[in-house]
């Protein structure tokens, strides 16, 4: 190794992607906007049906799209339960529908009107950065 | 006295406690003396300072200094209390009293700082000189006495110009290496981000994937932490190499830039520092080294951390803001407390690393007279007591961490409970929220570190500058080529002109080594230099290679005055073997071509004249024989024959030898001796030698008794006149 002479492919090829780096997180934090699942708080009444309930928003008019819906998370004792939601309908009735819980996973399933929040993802508003921050 | 502190200055090298202890003294009576002066001022070549160096140097800076004879401690209660005295101890060490208190010896010992010292070990100390009588031995002292500001003396203060020339010695060793910073900078940046973004992704998976039961989320931000960690990893890779060459090319030219000086300065530096120092030295880089390429980044980096996060500290309760800055400036200032401690434990350890070096070349060089004269114990009970006495250097350092850490673990957690307990009281008086609380921790958690490689790095930044200050003072030396004007000499050979001169070692004042002398050295012609040893003959030899330059009178070379040639030019035209010459861990032909380019018929003609066949011949690889360091393995003679080839091959204009033949059997030397006449016609030739066979042959003997010219003739001539050269002559026969 040639310690008087600089070793110019090293240093270009470190300033190009240390720049690089800098540049794409910069770019990532900021205008990167992805989906995240946010809280919606609801509360969910049993149906004659097998595995179907009514789920009805309490906080918000909800306009769910098919794909978003992923769980149902309440809390027993301060620890939570998850349930998966198998299908869903709306119901005619403003923030009232109907969904179906899925119990291949074997967890019992909510037996009479609990409160608890449904996780939608939804892209967010503000850079990644702030969001993480928050 | 006591009730201001006693000025008190540290030695920096093993001979500097002399001007360590004048420094002292100069500083306790307000004299402003500058150390580089003093020590030139104070400089004995190979001896060491001495009492009477001391007095001319405190005198050359106004104060007045007398010796005086102890004969008990009780000598010592009648100095005054404020006139501080330097005393010699263990005949080789001086330290500085400065009085008497509660009983004990107050002592500024320039190696081991200030002492309070009982009677018993004092006196152990101090009265080891035995006398001629048969009374109890006995202690020197130097009492000083500042003169009226009306004399002063010379300002020497103002005669020299000392820069501070560390960071020139920074900027050099940087060069063009400069440019890693910026590139390795922004590695530490990106890396910093990465590292910043990964408790955020782990806060996502937590309370998003996880809160959400999203398991999809949760494989998409593990892919994204992966992608992270892998690319933390990878700028880490490139930002290893960037340091490592950094670390190199520094390295390189500190250490590099450092051998030039070491070149470049005159040869009685070298007869006044040890090896064992130098070799510290060159250890010292890899200090500053490490500091510039590890440390200073990190430093800024962490400051710029701690700046931010202040900020949002600030922005999240001015209250969490001021218990921050408070224990910050705690830390900082129970850090810089131990700051003192730990440079004076940094010295020391630099000192018992370079008498434990010094020991050991020692030792190794010197191992077969250690073992001819069974000496080898005493050599290594120097080592042990060197050795114990470093392992208490060693635990004080170790005591100094402990309460330093100690202390700093306590001011961290008392910070981090009154954080919290602030916490809980604005928790409760509904101030700030429960979020707002685990916010500021995390934000605490975020400055302990950066605040801890600020301190690590002043830590590390003040053994770097007591390792540069080491360094450049050597850099502070002038240059061999700073005494003169380095003009070249004019082509062909020339007489040499000696004009009343004078000459004394630095350091000595009271008695000139060589005194008007006045001499003619022809063109083309031999001279020798006889004399007893001590006539100064070696050093006449020395001073015309251009070893000293503090001589009074006129040495020219052709008309041109010596002080004006340019040494390294001179030299190429000299030839010369002295008796510290040395033989190298090379060849015996690398030993005889010694870099220059190698002409195989120059080689035989130096050879064939030494009659180096006669021994060359049956090693088994002839002229490319390895010899060990020094010459090991070869005898005095062989040695020297070597030698006299090195000088024989630069075909040199002017010859200059030392005691050259004087290890040669008869035999030899006769045969040497008359091939080396044939190679010295038409050269200028110097031979400085005790042996008749020797000198014989030259048109001209001197004779120097007692550093002057006693007689000067040729071999015919001085024994007709029967005078020393008679007697000189007559011992041999």
């Amino acid at each position: 190794m040639n310690v008087e002479k600089l070793p110019v492919w090293l240093l270009s090829f470190a300033t190009f992607v240390f720049l690089g780096a800098g540049l794409g997180l910069y770019l990532l934090l900021t205008f990167y906007k992805p989906a995240i699942p946010s809280p919606i708080a609801v509360s969910t009444l049993p149906m004659e049906q097998e595995n179907a309930y009514l789920l009805s928003a309490r906080d918000a008019l909800l306009d769910l799209e098919p794909d978003q819906t992923l769980s149902f998370k309440t809390y027993q004792n301060s620890a939570p339960r998850y349930f998966r939601i198998a299908e869903y309908s709306p119901t005619g009735e403003a923030g009232v529908f109907k969904i179906v819980f899925s119990a291949e996973n074997g967890a019992p399933l909510p037996e009479e009107v609990e409160s608890g929040f449904i996780h939608l993802r939804q892209p967010i508003k503000k850079g990644l950065l702030e969001t993480m921050m928050h | 006295m006591f009730y201001q502190p006693f000025p008190f200055v540290r030695q920096k090298n093993m001979r500097d406690c002399g001007i360590a202890a004048l420094r002292m003294i100069a500083s306790y009576h307000g004299v402003r003396v500058d150390e580089y002066r003093l020590r030139q001022l104070t400089r004995i070549d190979r001896v060491g300072t001495s009492f009477s160096s001391l007095r001319n140097a405190a005198a050359e800076y106004g104060m007045k200094a007398e010796g005086v004879l102890l004969r008990n401690l009780d000598d010592l209660d009648l100095i005054d209390e404020d006139r501080p005295a330097i005393l010699l101890v263990n005949n080789n060490h001086f330290v500085v009293y400065y009085g008497k208190r509660y009983g004990r010896y107050v002592i500024g010992d320039p190696a081991r700082g200030r002492r309070w010292l009982s009677a018993s070990t004092l006196a152990a100390k101090l009265l080891t000189h035995e006398t001629p009588h048969d009374t109890p031995p006995v202690g020197y002292a130097l009492l000083f006495e500042p003169q009226a500001s009306e004399e002063p003396g010379l300002n020497l203060v103002a005669d020299v110009e000392v820069t501070d020339r560390r960071w020139e010695v920074i900027r050099n060793s940087l060069g063009s290496a400069k440019v890693f910073f910026p590139v390795i900078l922004l590695g530490i940046l990106a890396i910093s981000a990465v590292q910043y973004l990964l408790p955020y992704v782990t806060k996502l998976v937590v309370d998003l994937g996880i809160g959400a039961g999203d398991l999809a989320f949760v494989q998409y931000l593990l892919v994204g932490q992966l992608v992270l960690v892998l690319s933390k990893t990878g700028f880490n890779i490139i930002r290893g190499w960037l340091v490592l060459h950094l670390s190199l090319r520094i390295n390189f030219r500190l250490i590099s830039s450092f051998l030039t000086k070491l070149f470049a300065l005159p040869i009685p530096f070298f007869e006044t520092r040890r090896v064992g120092d130098i070799l510290q030295r060159i250890r010292d880089h890899s200090r500053v080294e490490s500091f510039l390429t590890q440390n200073a980044l990190s430093i800024l980096i962490s400051v710029i951390t701690v700046v931010i996060y202040s900020v949002v500290l600030l922005n999240f309760h001015p209250l969490f803001f001021q218990l921050f800055l408070a224990s910050s400036f705690v830390y900082l200032v129970w850090i810089t407390f131990f700051l003192r401690k730990r440079k004076t434990i940094d010295l020391e350890r630099f000192q018992y690393a370079s008498t434990d070096q010094s020991l050991v070349l020692q030792i190794l060089n010197g191992m077969h007279d250690l073992k001819i004269n069974n000496s080898q114990q005493f050599f290594h009970d120097k080592w042990k007591e060197n050795k114990m006495e470093s392992f208490g250097n060693t635990a004080r350092f170790l005591r100094i961490n402990q309460i330093q850490d100690t202390g700093t673990m306590l001011i961290i957690e008392i910070a981090q409970l009154s954080i919290l307990f602030l916490s809980a009281s604005l928790i409760i008086d509904n101030q700030i929220t429960l979020g707002t609380l685990l916010s500021i921790q995390f934000i605490i958690g975020q400055l302990i570190s950066p605040m801890e490689q600020i301190v690590s790095g002043v830590i590390r930044g003040q053994e770097a500058m007591i390792s540069l200050d080491r360094i450049t003072e050597f850099w502070q030396e002038r240059d061999e080529a700073e005494y003169g004007e380095g003009q070249q000499l004019l082509p062909g050979q020339h007489s040499i002109e000696i004009k009343g001169l004078n000459f004394t070692h630095q350091g000595q004042h009271r008695k000139a080594t060589l005194e008007d002398i006045n001499l003619n050295i022809p063109v083309g012609k031999s001279t020798a230099i006889v004399g007893a040893s001590g006539s100064g003959k070696t050093t006449l030899l020395k001073l015309l290679l251009g070893y000293y330059q503090n001589y009074k009178g006129l040495v020219s070379v052709g008309q041109q005055d010596f002080r004006q040639l340019d040494l390294e030019d001179w030299r190429q035209r000299c030839g010369v073997i002295l008796q510290e010459s040395f033989i190298f861990n090379e060849t015996i032909r690398g030993n005889i071509v010694l870099g220059r380019e190698y002409d195989e018929e120059r080689f035989k003609i130096a050879a064939s004249i030494t009659n180096l066949e006669e021994f060359v011949g049956e090693m088994p690889q002839g002229y490319l024989t390895p010899v060990g360091r020094d010459g090991k393995g070869l005898s005095m003679g062989q040695k020297q024959r070597i030698l006299m080839a090195r000088a024989v091959y630069k075909d040199p204009e002017y010859v200059l030898m030392d005691e050259a033949t004087n290890s040669l059997d008869a035999e030899n030397e006769r045969n040497i001796m008359e091939a080396l006449q044939r190679f010295f016609h038409g050269r200028t030739v110097i031979i400085v030698a005790h042996r008749l066979s020797t000198i014989q042959f030259a048109d001209n003997i001197i004779v120097l008794h007692k550093g002057r010219v006693a007689e000067q003739g040729s071999h015919e001539e001085l024994l007709a006149r029967r005078g020393r050269y008679f007697e000189l002559i007559k011992k041999q026969m």
